[in-house]
């Protein structure tokens, strides 16, 4: 039987660090993309960092609506941007980091391309992020290229891993 | 020895845009949960899409829904409805697709009531969590998906996954 739900390609940070996670080249063989994502930033001075998403290396075109929980309040808003997450900085916990899924269906296709997003940084402080995320991409091209990168412009760490896997529906 | 195939599409479709009713009939018992993913448009403005069980429309379903729209995070719920809905703030649009995914956990057993969770998103309306009951300890082997009075465009997709445990 023909795998369904295949690994593409995955990338683990290094020692140095790195200022994104880069996935080019991306076939248009498959139905729709998973991206699975593990990462923490090494901002200073903080605790939380964000990710974001490049479609096709572009930033343009893109709205985003979300709802957020903290452990104390529940908030929902709008951004111009693919936001992925909250994740965990260098006043986190240590040795924790974000957990985040993106589902794009559909993303060869010739339509504007929308994307499922669910993050969760737990820190076991006393905040902490889960966000559940629509994002649009208005954009009727085919998606070649995802770069997941910090949206404050600081590194991730090692040992962060994102996992880009493509699913067929036949 | 490489390993089976745990995710699995059971079928898919394509709408022809002549239809606002989507069926997944004969579903194989065989798997351990469904994921049933939709991509879709209607032919006319907002709509909201909903599924019935089993071709069962009696008072058998509810739901728990948490929503975000963009300026206020809110939680409703739905009680002995003849259909549960898939969607709350994030409607099915005309201009562009909306992602909508629902896990069916165990689905075929025989024992016990069926919950489902759908994950709902609409980058311009709002984003929905829902959990659903399905007071029937009748395994499901027909999902219809309709939606709201008008046709889905014919560049929505639909998809369901069969999963297994092992």
């Amino acid at each position: 039987m023909p795998n369904t739900f295949e690994l593409i390609a995955s990338s683990t940070v290094g020692l140095l660090g790195a200022a994104s996670i880069d996935f080019t080249s991306i076939p248009n063989s498959y139905t729709d993309l998973c991206l699975k994502i593990s990462v923490r930033s090494n901002r200073a001075a903080s605790a939380w960092d964000n990710s974001q998403l490049k479609i096709n290396n572009s930033t343009v075109n893109m709205t985003n609506r979300f709802v957020r929980g903290n452990g104390s309040a529940a908030a929902s808003g709008t951004l111009t941007a693919f936001y992925i997450g909250d994740i965990p900085a260098s006043l986190s916990t240590s040795n924790t980091f974000a957990n985040q899924e993106i589902y794009i269906p559909n993303y060869a296709g010739s339509n504007n391309k929308s994307g499922s997003v669910d993050s969760a940084g737990e820190d076991n402080n006393s905040t902490a992020y889960l966000y559940l995320t629509a994002n649009l991409w208005s954009q009727t091209t085919a998606i070649n290229q995802l770069t997941v990168f910090s949206g404050n412009l600081d590194n991730f760490v090692q040992y962060s891993t994102a996992y880009l896997y493509g699913v067929k529906n036949a | 020895m490489p390993a089976g195939s745990t995710y699995t599409p059971i079928a898919t479709y394509t709408a022809s845009g002549t239809t606002g009713t989507i069926s997944f009939t004969s579903i194989p018992q065989t798997y351990t949960d469904l994921v049933l993913t939709t991509s879709a448009q209607s032919s006319s403005g907002q709509r909201q899409q909903y599924i019935e069980l089993n071709a069962d429309t009696t008072q058998k379903y509810s739901r728990t829904i948490l929503s975000g729209t963009g300026s206020s995070a809110i939680s409703a719920r739905d009680s002995n409805q003849f259909q549960t809905y898939l969607d709350y703030y994030a409607v099915v649009e005309g201009t562009f697709p909306n992602i909508v995914t629902t896990n069916f956990m165990n689905y075929s057993n025989t024992t016990t009531f069926k919950t489902m969770i759908t994950r709902a998103n609409n980058a311009s309306n709002g984003i929905d969590a829902i959990v659903h009951l399905y007071r029937s300890t009748s395994a499901i082997s027909r999902i219809d998906i309709k939606l709201n009075a008008v046709n889905y465009s014919a560049v929505s997709t639909f998809t369901l996954y069969g999963i297994q445990a092992a």
